[in-house]
Protein backbone atom coordinates (compact mmCIF):
# COMPACT_ATOMS: atom_id res chain seq x y z
CA UNK A 1 0.00 0.00 0.00
CA UNK A 2 2.69 2.65 1.12
CA UNK A 3 4.23 2.40 -2.28
CA UNK A 4 1.60 4.09 -3.43
CA UNK A 5 2.66 7.14 -1.80
CA UNK A 6 4.41 8.90 -5.00
CA UNK A 7 1.66 8.14 -7.65
CA UNK A 8 -0.78 10.49 -5.41
CA UNK A 9 -2.10 13.85 -6.05
CA UNK A 10 -2.90 14.29 -2.30
CA UNK A 11 -0.35 16.47 -0.09
CA UNK A 12 2.26 14.02 0.01
CA UNK A 13 4.70 15.28 2.47
CA UNK A 14 1.80 14.92 5.52
CA UNK A 15 2.32 11.17 4.84
CA UNK A 16 6.10 11.64 4.29
CA UNK A 17 6.77 13.05 8.07
CA UNK A 18 4.97 11.06 9.46
CA UNK A 19 6.52 7.65 8.32
CA UNK A 20 9.67 9.29 8.57
CA UNK A 21 9.62 11.17 11.13
CA UNK A 22 9.98 9.12 14.13
CA UNK A 23 12.98 7.63 15.59
CA UNK A 24 10.88 4.61 16.59
CA UNK A 25 10.31 4.21 12.97
CA UNK A 26 13.71 4.39 11.68
CA UNK A 27 14.55 1.48 14.01
CA UNK A 28 11.79 -1.03 12.28
CA UNK A 29 12.67 -0.18 8.91
CA UNK A 30 16.72 -1.47 9.91
CA UNK A 31 15.17 -4.23 11.33
CA UNK A 32 13.43 -5.04 8.19
CA UNK A 33 15.98 -4.80 6.04
CA UNK A 34 18.15 -7.21 8.17
CA UNK A 35 15.57 -9.43 7.93
CA UNK A 36 16.04 -12.67 6.97
CA UNK A 37 13.00 -12.92 4.49
CA UNK A 38 13.47 -11.69 1.26
CA UNK A 39 10.22 -10.44 0.82
CA UNK A 40 10.40 -8.10 3.91
CA UNK A 41 14.32 -6.89 2.32
CA UNK A 42 13.09 -5.94 -0.87
CA UNK A 43 9.49 -4.71 -0.04
CA UNK A 44 11.35 -1.82 2.82
CA UNK A 45 13.94 -1.25 0.19
CA UNK A 46 11.06 -0.68 -2.04
CA UNK A 47 9.33 1.52 -0.09
CA UNK A 48 12.17 3.38 1.26
CA UNK A 49 13.14 4.27 -2.07
CA UNK A 50 9.91 5.71 -3.17
CA UNK A 51 9.28 7.63 0.02
CA UNK A 52 12.58 9.61 -0.45
CA UNK A 53 12.67 10.37 -4.24
CA UNK A 54 10.20 13.62 -4.04
CA UNK A 55 11.73 15.09 -1.41
CA UNK A 56 15.51 16.42 -0.83
CA UNK A 57 14.93 16.85 3.12
CA UNK A 58 13.77 13.38 3.44
CA UNK A 59 16.95 12.07 0.94
CA UNK A 60 19.64 14.46 3.36
CA UNK A 61 17.76 13.01 6.51
CA UNK A 62 17.93 9.47 5.02
CA UNK A 63 21.69 9.71 4.11
CA UNK A 64 22.67 10.95 7.90
CA UNK A 65 20.56 8.32 9.75
CA UNK A 66 21.46 4.64 10.57
CA UNK A 67 19.00 3.60 7.98
CA UNK A 68 22.19 4.60 4.99
CA UNK A 69 24.65 2.40 6.95
CA UNK A 70 22.38 -0.70 6.84
CA UNK A 71 21.63 -0.66 3.38
CA UNK A 72 25.20 -0.11 2.52
CA UNK A 73 25.52 -3.21 4.83
CA UNK A 74 23.42 -5.15 2.87
CA UNK A 75 25.83 -5.33 0.10
CA UNK A 76 28.17 -6.53 2.29
CA UNK A 77 25.95 -9.79 2.91
CA UNK A 78 26.39 -12.49 1.23
CA UNK A 79 23.66 -12.10 -1.37
CA UNK A 80 22.02 -14.75 -3.96
CA UNK A 81 18.72 -12.68 -4.31
CA UNK A 82 19.22 -10.53 -7.65
CA UNK A 83 16.48 -8.37 -6.67
CA UNK A 84 17.57 -7.25 -3.40
CA UNK A 85 20.76 -6.19 -5.18
CA UNK A 86 18.54 -4.09 -8.01
CA UNK A 87 16.39 -2.81 -5.38
CA UNK A 88 19.30 -1.63 -2.94
CA UNK A 89 21.51 -0.10 -5.93
CA UNK A 90 18.24 1.65 -7.36
CA UNK A 91 17.74 3.26 -4.01
CA UNK A 92 21.48 4.46 -4.39
CA UNK A 93 20.60 5.88 -7.58
CA UNK A 94 17.43 7.62 -5.60
CA UNK A 95 20.12 9.12 -2.91
CA UNK A 96 22.24 10.58 -5.63
CA UNK A 97 19.96 11.93 -8.08
CA UNK A 98 18.78 15.31 -6.70
CA UNK A 99 21.62 17.70 -7.85
CA UNK A 100 20.18 20.47 -5.54
CA UNK A 101 22.13 19.44 -2.66
CA UNK A 102 24.89 17.83 -2.59
CA UNK A 103 25.22 14.51 0.16
CA UNK A 104 28.53 14.27 2.06
CA UNK A 105 30.98 13.36 0.21
CA UNK A 106 31.93 10.33 2.62
CA UNK A 107 28.38 8.88 1.66
CA UNK A 108 28.76 9.40 -2.18
CA UNK A 109 32.05 7.67 -2.38
CA UNK A 110 30.35 4.89 -0.50
CA UNK A 111 27.62 5.00 -2.80
CA UNK A 112 30.10 4.83 -5.70
CA UNK A 113 32.87 2.15 -4.27
CA UNK A 114 29.16 0.04 -4.11
CA UNK A 115 27.81 0.32 -7.71
CA UNK A 116 31.26 0.12 -9.56
CA UNK A 117 31.82 -2.67 -7.25
CA UNK A 118 28.28 -4.35 -8.96
CA UNK A 119 29.17 -3.48 -12.46
CA UNK A 120 30.55 -7.52 -12.72
CA UNK A 121 27.22 -8.76 -12.58
CA UNK A 122 25.81 -9.34 -15.73
CA UNK A 123 22.21 -8.94 -15.54
CA UNK A 124 20.56 -5.74 -17.13
CA UNK A 125 18.56 -4.55 -14.56
CA UNK A 126 21.74 -4.25 -11.89
CA UNK A 127 24.20 -3.34 -14.63
CA UNK A 128 21.13 -0.26 -15.57
CA UNK A 129 20.83 0.63 -11.95
CA UNK A 130 24.51 0.86 -10.89
CA UNK A 131 24.99 2.98 -14.29
CA UNK A 132 22.14 5.22 -13.20
CA UNK A 133 23.81 5.34 -9.70
CA UNK A 134 27.36 6.96 -11.44
CA UNK A 135 25.51 9.05 -13.58
CA UNK A 136 24.11 10.46 -10.87
CA UNK A 137 26.97 10.63 -8.56
CA UNK A 138 28.63 11.93 -12.21
CA UNK A 139 26.19 14.93 -12.00
CA UNK A 140 27.30 16.58 -8.60
CA UNK A 141 31.09 17.93 -10.56
CA UNK A 142 30.03 21.32 -9.03
CA UNK A 143 30.19 20.42 -5.34
CA UNK A 144 32.77 17.76 -5.95
CA UNK A 145 35.44 18.53 -8.58
CA UNK A 146 37.05 15.46 -7.86
CA UNK A 147 34.57 13.20 -8.09
CA UNK A 148 35.69 12.60 -12.16
CA UNK A 149 38.87 11.21 -10.84
CA UNK A 150 36.94 9.24 -8.20
CA UNK A 151 35.10 7.45 -10.57
CA UNK A 152 37.80 6.84 -12.84
CA UNK A 153 39.67 5.33 -9.75
CA UNK A 154 36.54 3.34 -9.38
CA UNK A 155 37.75 1.27 -12.10
CA UNK A 156 33.92 2.01 -13.32
CA UNK A 157 34.55 2.85 -16.25
CA UNK A 158 37.09 0.09 -17.52
CA UNK A 159 34.14 -2.22 -16.52
CA UNK A 160 31.77 0.00 -18.59
CA UNK A 161 33.80 -0.40 -22.18
CA UNK A 162 34.30 -4.07 -21.63
CA UNK A 163 30.42 -4.69 -21.50
CA UNK A 164 28.66 -6.37 -24.49
CA UNK A 165 26.30 -3.49 -25.38
CA UNK A 166 24.96 -6.01 -27.60
CA UNK A 167 23.33 -8.31 -24.95
CA UNK A 168 22.56 -5.18 -22.63
CA UNK A 169 21.43 -2.55 -24.93
CA UNK A 170 19.44 -1.21 -22.15
CA UNK A 171 22.21 -0.60 -20.40
CA UNK A 172 23.69 1.61 -23.21
CA UNK A 173 21.93 5.21 -22.51
CA UNK A 174 23.22 5.09 -18.98
CA UNK A 175 26.68 4.18 -20.19
CA UNK A 176 27.32 7.15 -22.74
CA UNK A 177 25.55 9.49 -20.06
CA UNK A 178 28.40 8.53 -18.08
CA UNK A 179 31.08 8.56 -20.45
CA UNK A 180 29.55 12.28 -22.27
CA UNK A 181 29.65 13.41 -18.27
CA UNK A 182 33.18 12.88 -18.23
CA UNK A 183 34.20 13.76 -21.03
CA UNK A 184 32.47 17.15 -21.17
CA UNK A 185 34.32 17.84 -17.85
CA UNK A 186 37.64 17.08 -17.87
CA UNK A 187 39.09 15.76 -21.16
CA UNK A 188 42.87 15.36 -19.98
CA UNK A 189 41.71 12.04 -17.70
CA UNK A 190 39.31 11.05 -20.67
CA UNK A 191 42.75 11.65 -23.09
CA UNK A 192 44.58 9.48 -20.74
CA UNK A 193 42.74 7.16 -19.88
CA UNK A 194 39.76 6.44 -22.52
CA UNK A 195 40.89 7.19 -25.71
CA UNK B 1 -12.54 2.85 6.61
CA UNK B 2 -13.71 3.75 10.67
CA UNK B 3 -14.20 0.02 10.79
CA UNK B 4 -10.33 -0.73 9.13
CA UNK B 5 -8.92 1.75 11.91
CA UNK B 6 -11.15 0.59 14.29
CA UNK B 7 -9.43 -2.89 13.86
CA UNK B 8 -6.13 -1.73 12.80
CA UNK B 9 -6.36 -0.88 16.56
CA UNK B 10 -7.49 -3.60 17.82
CA UNK B 11 -4.66 -5.57 19.25
CA UNK B 12 -6.20 -8.46 17.37
CA UNK B 13 -3.75 -10.19 15.55
CA UNK B 14 -6.59 -11.59 13.32
CA UNK B 15 -8.21 -8.41 12.84
CA UNK B 16 -5.49 -6.63 12.36
CA UNK B 17 -4.20 -9.06 9.27
CA UNK B 18 -7.90 -8.70 7.63
CA UNK B 19 -7.83 -5.26 8.20
CA UNK B 20 -4.11 -4.74 6.34
CA UNK B 21 -5.50 -7.12 3.72
CA UNK B 22 -8.70 -5.55 2.92
CA UNK B 23 -6.51 -2.03 2.59
CA UNK B 24 -4.35 -3.78 0.28
CA UNK B 25 -7.09 -5.11 -1.83
CA UNK B 26 -8.38 -1.71 -2.79
CA UNK B 27 -5.17 -0.35 -3.82
CA UNK B 28 -4.96 -3.16 -6.53
CA UNK B 29 -4.57 -1.74 -10.33
CA UNK B 30 -6.97 -2.91 -12.48
CA UNK B 31 -9.27 -0.52 -12.75
CA UNK B 32 -9.55 2.95 -15.28
CA UNK B 33 -9.01 5.63 -12.99
CA UNK B 34 -6.20 4.77 -10.67
CA UNK B 35 -4.86 8.13 -10.36
CA UNK B 36 -8.53 9.27 -9.22
CA UNK B 37 -8.80 5.83 -7.10
CA UNK B 38 -5.28 6.12 -5.34
CA UNK B 39 -6.11 10.28 -4.26
CA UNK B 40 -9.78 8.99 -3.04
CA UNK B 41 -7.79 6.36 -0.81
CA UNK B 42 -4.63 8.50 0.52
CA UNK B 43 -7.22 11.73 1.37
CA UNK B 44 -9.10 8.55 3.54
CA UNK B 45 -5.80 7.43 4.97
CA UNK B 46 -5.44 10.97 5.95
CA UNK B 47 -8.97 11.98 6.93
CA UNK B 48 -8.99 8.52 9.49
CA UNK B 49 -5.31 8.96 10.17
CA UNK B 50 -4.43 5.18 8.88
CA UNK B 51 -0.65 5.45 7.97
CA UNK B 52 -0.49 6.80 11.48
CA UNK B 53 -1.80 3.69 12.59
CA UNK B 54 -0.21 1.50 10.04
CA UNK B 55 2.88 2.77 11.42
CA UNK B 56 2.42 1.10 14.89
CA UNK B 57 1.43 -2.46 13.09
CA UNK B 58 4.93 -1.91 11.44
CA UNK B 59 6.46 -1.21 14.70
CA UNK B 60 5.43 -3.53 16.78
CA UNK B 61 4.34 -6.77 14.17
CA UNK B 62 6.88 -9.74 13.43
CA UNK B 63 4.52 -11.30 10.90
CA UNK B 64 6.77 -11.16 7.44
CA UNK B 65 3.32 -10.88 5.09
CA UNK B 66 1.89 -8.59 7.21
CA UNK B 67 4.44 -6.21 7.27
CA UNK B 68 5.20 -6.99 3.08
CA UNK B 69 1.56 -5.83 2.83
CA UNK B 70 2.08 -2.57 4.33
CA UNK B 71 5.08 -1.74 1.91
CA UNK B 72 3.43 -3.68 -1.03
Amino acid sequence: MLINLPYTNVDRKIFQIELFGQENLIDSYIRHLGSEFHDVVENTLWFLNVIIQDSVELRDTFISSPIFLEVMKILRRDLNSLNIIEFTIWLLSTLMKDTTTTPPEKKVLECLEASAGYLHVLETSILTQCMWTIYNISSHDEKLPKIYEDIMNSGAVVKLLKINYTRFQICLSPCLRILGNLCAGRFEIVDVKLL
Amino acid sequence: MELINDMLISNNESYIKLAVYLLRTYFVKHEVNVQEKIDTLFNLFNQFNIIKTLCDVLLTSSDNSLIVYIYL
